[in-house]
């Protein structure tokens, strides 16, 4: 009885025994390192408690992708409210209930903002970004993804205000143009990554003027931007050297005279993504693995005229080279891959080949590829003259590695007459 | 297994796309057909996907793969789709799995309903929607889930305004597609019970967009032509008897706007014109020989209404002799009296439509199963269906006289050994039913 009452005590008191052996300022550090839903159900426990896990200070990074459309407008207000200056991250990802008034009320209270994530939120237009603009000046990383409704105003704004944007992704945003990016290009001078697949306004133009007032451009990716011509590339290599990171995949206009000037300038390079682009030949991959040894990861996923040639340059001069994509070259035979085999790149780094639609590949190639001890996975898709036989000896001596092709699973053999008894079990114990 | 999955997860995204493809409609994405071809289990290391000629296959040995691999990757979704809980990239996903699992295996209601849950979230377009339907139609045409799904679309399509995807000339070449793809289904099966439900369904659905004013004519025409093609098949009866019954319950088709619409495309094409006694009575005329000819003016939708029963009955054709060996044709004209008296009853029993306002046809007749209702019965009726003063002033008539006569001429004409059975139910219908004094007559 008497433990009954003193429990009753401490409840009555709000003053259970954690928070007495505890100072506040320790709780406040433990709540620190919990998840969104935790603090949630810690502000459920006791007034005490309450206050302290809604404070602003453990709410500086938050993620509210695991609700969705649980998020609405009401919700955003109440968190820029309670974070105020504290919130420096927000990732606002597949909220789609989310629109512009809660964002402007964010913008307002949540002025040291830094990184800021709104994929998918197909409600936002360009008033959130004339309100980051004109409060949020720390403003470094923002996430534009799939929001249909961002224009080039949005870019003109951004370049007004955030001048020290480093990150932006305006991916299938199609509304914006050239023009918004030379704004963007010439009011944010400290940006490293930009990223726009599927932007087709984006022309030449753009990418050059990006080029020539955002020298520190690390991350490139233009997937999908369809008109951008080879002076582009040939600007971007010139005026970027730190470019690591180039995604080029659908410019099918682009030519070999793009890969030259990545060659002769971008040496740091060490991703290239260059699928379908049908018009790049052996010549300007020749320039390229003479001189950026750096590559990790290249997908030439399409590059139709493409031969054994760039596979042997490849293997002499990029020894870095992990990931490499071949698929629908159809050109690439056996001599090409034992190049590649031999090469000092296959035996230590080698570790994902995708070859499928590789018509003239055989078994031979497997054969060759038993030297790269670390390929974890192949791709042979539709390469009919592979056979099931040649990805047997292949797993003998890579035991780990994944294949995959289409083959039926083997039937397994009858079975013998002898194994089933005449009886089923139960009458057998009967 | 890893390996089997990645490929099964290619398999899929194939399949979307070639689906995705056809709904483009040009003619070498369009698919034709889809089938599952069994062949030497993947010897060669090939897609198991066939796509030639517009036709859509998949390699036996695959499916097991495929649809294990996509069963087990759906079902764990089903709930957090239902309460709209999914990413983007899993109802992607989800779509890809869900058109290798139905088109493997269209009998899952499950998949069905997780495509509508799909569609509703917006995910997959209506139109992708139609065009898969279609192809799953093509190998499993008895599949009643997908005729339903194709309902549920086109009812989404229109209730969907902010769609707007349904503007008229869409909706008549919708409702032309659905036809389509009805007489496709048909010429595979002809007693396609849920084609027939469809086809049904499509008139009412199509008739609140106004669509199907002038298709009402064609569908009489083709019903015609197509119950005497497959006589032996009651579904074609069932379907023109729902024809008859949509034009009368139909509002739309009342007083005004429709009289010259029915004379016009339903009885003048249809009767060019037969009589029956031999060019006595036709159309034109039978009101007169009812003797009330105010009572023609005051309810016109009643005498469309009659006037369409009685070309059905008088337009029977006699050219094939096995069409009067089966009972349909003997039940289809019972129901088509029946019908006929039973509204000529009902107005003259104090129900007269003077306001020129649909005909008030008791609930009953409206079952367009009453064939087979009235055929199951045994006949044998202890009341009379016409009992008071009403019933008098019919059989007084020369309409009721005139079809005495001619159902005794034609029982006369039809009778053969063969089918001595159905005439003598058919008049022991006509006696204890309508009252119709009709003997059978032992010669033939």
């Amino acid at each position: 009885m008497a433990s009954d009452s003193a429990r009753f005590q401490a409840f009555r008191d709000d003053e259970a025994s954690i928070n007495k052996k505890l100072p506040k300022e320790l709780l406040l550090r433990i709540f620190s390192f919990l998840d969104v839903v935790s603090l949630c159900r810690c502000a459920q426990v006791s007034k005490a408690w309450n206050v302290l896990a809604l404070d602003g200070s453990n709410w500086q990074r938050i993620d509210l992708f695991a609700f969705q459309k649980d998020v609405e407008g009401p919700v955003i207000e109440n968190i820029s409210r309670r974070c105020g200056g504290f919130l420096r991250k927000l990732s606002l990802r597949g909220c789609q209930s989310v629109g512009d008034g809660s964002m402007k009320t964010l913008a307002l209270l949540c002025q040291n903002i830094e990184d800021l994530n709104v994929n998918d939120c197909k409600k936002i237009s360009d008033t959130i970004c004339t309100a980051l603009s004109r409060h949020c000046h720390k403003l470094q990383r923002l996430n534009l993804d799939g929001c249909p409704l961002i224009t080039d105003k949005s870019l003109k704004a951004l370049s007004d205000g955030c001048v020290n944007l480093t990150t932006i992704n305006i991916s299938w945003c199609s509304n914006i143009t050239e023009n918004g990016v030379e704004a963007l290009a010439r009011g944010c001078p400290k940006l490293t990554c930009f990223i726009a697949k599927g932007c087709e306004q984006i022309t030449s133009r753009g990418v050059i003027c990006l080029a020539r007032y955002c020298s520190n451009l690390e991350v490139m990716n233009l997937m999908g931007c369809g008109t951008i011509r080879d002076e582009a590339v040939q600007a971007l290599a010139e005026r970027c050297p730190k470019l690591h990171y180039l995604c080029l995949s659908s410019c099918s206009a682009l030519t070999d005279a793009s890969l030259l000037a990545l060659a002769q300038y971008s040496t740091m390079l060490s991703t290239l993504e260059v699928a379908g682009c049908a018009q790049f030949t052996d010549a300007g991959f020749l320039a390229l693995a003479r001189s950026c040894r750096y590559l990790e990861k290249m997908d030439l996923d399409g590059c139709v005229l493409i031969t054994d040639a760039t596979l042997i340059h490849l293997a002499m001069g990029c020894p870095r080279i992990e990931y490499l994509t071949l698929s629908h070259c159809e050109l690439i035979t056996d001599e090409g891959i034992r190049h590649l085999s031999m090469s000092p790149c296959a035996a230590e780094n080698l570790t994902i080949l995708e070859l499928d639609n590789c018509p003239l590949v055989t078994d031979a190639s497997l054969e060759y590829l038993t030297s790269c001890h670390n390929l974890q996975r192949i791709e042979l898709y539709d390469c009919q003259l592979i056979t099931r036989a040649g990805i047997k000896r292949l797993r003998n001596y890579l035991p780990m590695i994944k294949v995959h092709a289409y083959f039926a699973p083997v039937t397994p053999p009858p079975m013998g007459s002898t194994a089933r008894s005449r009886y089923c079990r139960c009458c057998a114990i009967l | 297994m890893a390996h089997y999955e990645t490929m099964s997860e290619r398999i899929c995204k194939d399949l979307r796309e070639i689906v995705l493809a056809s709904t483009i409609n040009t003619p070498p994405f369009k698919v034709k057909d889809f089938a599952i071809v069994t062949e030497e289990r993947g010897i060669y290391n090939k897609s198991p996907i066939l796509f030639q000629e517009a036709h859509l296959g998949l390699e036996a040995w695959s499916v097991d793969i495929i649809y294990q691999y996509v069963c087990s990757k759906i079902f764990p979704l089903r709930k957090h789709l239902a309460r709209g809980k999914t990413s983007l990239q899993e109802r992607r996903n989800l779509n890809c799995w869900l058109i290798a699992a139905i088109l493997i295996n269209p009998q899952v209601t499950t998949f069905w309903n997780m495509r509508r849950n799909l569609a509703l979230q917006a995910a997959v377009a209506f139109s992708v929607e139609l065009e898969f339907s279609r192809i799953v139609l093509t190998r499993n045409y008895k599949s009643s889930d997908a005729f339903t799904y194709r309902r549920w679309v086109l009812q989404r399509m229109f209730l969907d305004e902010t769609a707007r995807c349904v503007v008229f000339g869409v909706t008549r070449s919708l409702f032309y597609g659905e036809l389509q793809i009805c007489d496709k289904v048909l010429e595979l099966a002809p007693d396609n019970y849920h084609c027939w439900i469809h086809r049904q369904c499509c008139m009412v659905i199509f008739d609140m967009k106004n669509v199907i004013e002038d298709t009402l004519r064609e569908e009489f025409k083709f019903i015609d032509l197509w119950v005497q093609r497959h006589t032996k098949i009651s579904n074609g009866y069932h379907y023109k008897q729902f024809l008859i019954n949509f034009v009368n319950v139909n509002k739309r088709y009342g007083p005004q706007s429709s009289i010259s619409f029915v004379n016009n495309s339903v009885i003048v094409p249809r009767s060019a014109c037969k009589s029956v006694e031999d060019g006595k009575i036709n159309i034109d005329n039978f009101w007169e020989q009812l003797g009330n000819n105010d009572f023609y003016d005051c309810s016109k939708t009643f005498n469309m209404w009659i006037c369409v029963l009685w070309n059905d009955l008088a337009n029977e054709d006699f050219k094939d002799k096995l069409f009067y060996m089966h009972e349909n044709f003997w039940l289809h004209r019972r129901f088509i009296l029946y019908m006929m008296f039973s509204s000529i009853y009902y107005n003259l029993g104090g129900k007269l439509d003077v306001g020129n306002e649909v005909i008030h046809v008791k609930s009953t007749l409206r079952d367009p199963n009453i064939l087979f209702t009235v055929s199951n019965s045994n006949y044998k009726v202890d009341e009379p269906i016409f009992i008071n003063h009403a019933r008098n002033k019919i059989i007084t008539s020369p309409f009721y006289k005139a079809l005495i006569s001619a159902e005794k001429k034609l029982v006369q004409k039809l009778t053969f050994p063969s089918n001595h059975e159905l005439i003598r139910r058919h008049c022991s219908w006509l006696n204890n039913f309508l009252r119709f004094d009709v003997e059978l007559t032992s010669d033939s």
